[in-house]
């Protein structure tokens, strides 16, 4: 029982820590482009990132808690208990150093590390799981690659069917409800088929309609607005809109992946301590998730504000198509990432989708340099996480 | 401290810079018919060089601030060159309303023909046009981009690009004629005015001549 409280204390204030302060990576692009202000990005990331984790957060969650070590072969359950303390201690430890030096850190990667770590002390190789763990560290290196082409493309998108008509403001009219309506889509259908396991043509019915509704609306909504100013003031003006609801799809998709950040271990440690069983297959408890989604919504709520603050002041020369392209393709693959449940950097594939839009001509210059920081970022907070957890379990033990 | 996502982004548009830096190209400018005006009126012109000479450091800073950004920032679009080159053609133009105030300071012109002088304040008029014209092909630069090189854009500032060809043809056929026109005076006027007036003349075609390279570069870059 104390370690349960224990293990979802020091989930919750993982969580707590990534709602603090990794949040404000994800929906930098919607305050930084002006499409909301940093007291309404923490109100949408209150809400929308309690709502990703319980709804999408359980696939990560299981690949966490027990995909990356075959638990089986460790064969005891308090040497798991222990472990799975470990990591998430390890990984609070790096996230908080790394946050103290300024580093980027991914709290994916230090908990993914964490677990490693543990695995390999707890039973050596042989019990880490190498394909799941070289299929994630693949989504790593093809995450701010699908993100970037997937921001090309709907950059390249709005270019051809928005700015290069004879009337821009009228386009962005049609495009953004179509555009809209695909975000609400790709929602709707997945959640349908991979949290409601329901069969794929159910899914692609719910997210028609939800898509169709979607556009309906938007369509009604953005059509009121006036055409009197300068063509490209009035598109941006409607993707200034429209990336209100893409950065609730950045904050959605957000929780929905890096829930299980925190409560993957949290999630093994009670687990085990309520059913002793961890051959089968397991299932996460809603309230698990909910825990984590509350610790992420209250770091938001409470520190997440200033840090909003600051990227919104450093980032002022972004445009709402611009953002919205940016916040598209980020949002679409981390949610599928975590569908799959791949846990992957958001920060990351913001980067990816932010190089893309720059790549497309999007944004006049974008500092590609800072990509080599996502590989230090792999090569140094891995290695680091799984040496402290090795050690905190050896200890322990 | 800036955070990782931040450093991805210049802190400000070079063409926003580019912008800022042709408003300053054009407040010199939009003084040259009245720095002309004062001076064939006998009055003192010093002062207006004191007011561009600001200009000149505001728009110092602006250059300072754009090199920065393409220190730090890896990649652009823009290459690096046309983006200063562009900077560079528009800061000569200060500099050079800089020297024609400076020059007109140096000697006073007596018993000028009313016809030279009308000619003259013509053809200051001309140059002041040439940089207005100018800053509105920068400043369509910048919807250029928005519009991600929109073929309507880019024919926007192909006109604009005519207009300052045109312009800049117009001052030169002006020049020559002020300058055959004073060249005329020689048994009239004092021959140190002649060549200053000559002086005046090519200094004011030289600045129209800046701000159509500004125009021609941005042309080639855009292509």
């Amino acid at each position: 029982m104390i370690l349960i409280i224990l293990a979802s204390i020091v989930g919750f204030g993982m969580a707590f820590s990534i709602g603090a302060n990794d949040v404000a990576n994800s929906m930098s692009t919607a305050v930084g482009a002006k499409a909301i202000t940093p007291k309404q990005a923490v109100l949408i990331a209150s809400i929308l990132e309690f709502s990703g984790a319980v709804l999408f957060g359980t696939h990560v969650t299981k690949t966490i808690a027990k995909g990356i070590v075959n638990l089986e072969l460790i064969n005891n359950s308090n040497y798991i208990l222990i472990g799975a303390f470990s990591a998430l201690i390890a990984s609070i430890i790096w996230v908080l150093l790394a946050t103290y030096w300024g580093m980027p850190v991914s709290t994916t990667h230090s908990i993914v590390g964490g677990m490693v770590g543990f695995g390999l002390a707890a039973g050596g190789f042989n019990v880490i799981n190498w394909i799941v763990l070289l299929k994630i560290v693949l989504t790593w290196v093809i995450s701010p690659l699908i993100g970037g082409a997937l921001a090309f493309v709907i950059f390249k998108f709005i270019s051809w069917s928005i700015l290069h008509r004879k009337h821009p403001a009228k386009a962005a009219k049609l495009v953004a409800p179509i555009l809209l309506g695909l975000t609400f889509y790709i929602i709707g259908t997945l959640f349908v088929i991979k949290t409601l396991k329901e069969n794929m043509g159910l899914g692609n019915l719910i997210g028609i309609i939800t898509a169709f509704i979607v556009f309906v609306l938007s369509f009604i909504f953005l059509h009121k607005m006036s055409s009197d100013k300068n063509e490209y003031s009035i598109v941006e003006k409607v993707f200034k809109n429209a990336q209100i609801v893409t950065s609730c799809y950045v904050s959605f998709s957000h929780g929905a992946n890096d829930v299980a950040n925190a409560v993957g271990p949290l999630a093994l440690i009670y687990i085990i301590l309520t059913t002793q069983n961890f051959s089968s297959e397991i299932t996460i408890p809603t309230y698990i998730l909910a825990l984590g989604g509350l610790g992420i919504s209250l770091g938001v709520a409470t520190l997440g504000h200033k840090v909003m603050k600051t990227v919104g002041e450093d980032i002022t020369e972004l445009n709402n198509s611009r953002g919205f392209s940016i916040d598209f393709a980020a949002a679409t693959t981390v949610l599928l990432a975590s569908t799959f449940g791949m846990p992957i950097s958001t920060t990351h594939t913001v980067v990816g989708a932010v190089s893309g839009v720059g790549f497309a001509r999007g944004i006049e210059v974008v500092n590609v340099g800072i990509l080599k920081n996502i590989i230090i970022s792999w090569f140094v907070t891995v290695p680091f996480a799984a040496i402290v957890s090795a050690i905190l379990f050896l200890i322990l033990t | 401290m800036k955070r990782f996502i931040d450093r991805l982004f210049p802190e400000i548009s070079p063409t926003k810079l580019l912008s800022e830096h042709a408003e300053f190209c054009f407040k010199s400018g939009k003084l040259i018919p009245e720095i002309l005006n004062s001076y064939f009126e006998g009055k003192d012109v010093l002062k207006y060089s004191e007011e561009i000479d600001k200009y000149e450091s505001q728009a110092d800073g602006i250059k300072t601030k754009l090199r920065e950004i393409y220190t730090k920032l890896k990649w652009s679009y823009f290459d690096r060159i046309d983006a200063l080159e562009i900077i560079h053609n528009q800061d000569t133009i200060i500099d050079a309303v800089d020297d024609f105030v400076k020059v007109l300071t140096m000697n006073k012109v007596e018993d000028c023909p009313e016809e030279i002088i009308l000619k003259i304040k013509d053809l200051g008029n001309l140059v002041y046009g040439s940089i207005k014209l100018m800053k509105m092909s920068v400043d369509e630069l910048k919807l250029v981009v928005e519009s991600d090189f929109s073929p309507e854009e880019i024919l926007k500032e192909d006109n604009i690009t005519f207009d300052v060809e045109f312009d800049e043809s117009s001052t030169d056929k002006l020049g020559i004629e002020i300058g055959r026109l004073i060249f005329k005076q020689k048994n009239n006027l004092n021959p140190v005015d002649l060549i200053f007036l000559n002086n005046i003349v090519i200094l004011l075609m030289k600045i129209s001549d800046k701000a159509e390279n500004v125009v021609e570069r941005i042309r080639m870059i855009i292509r």
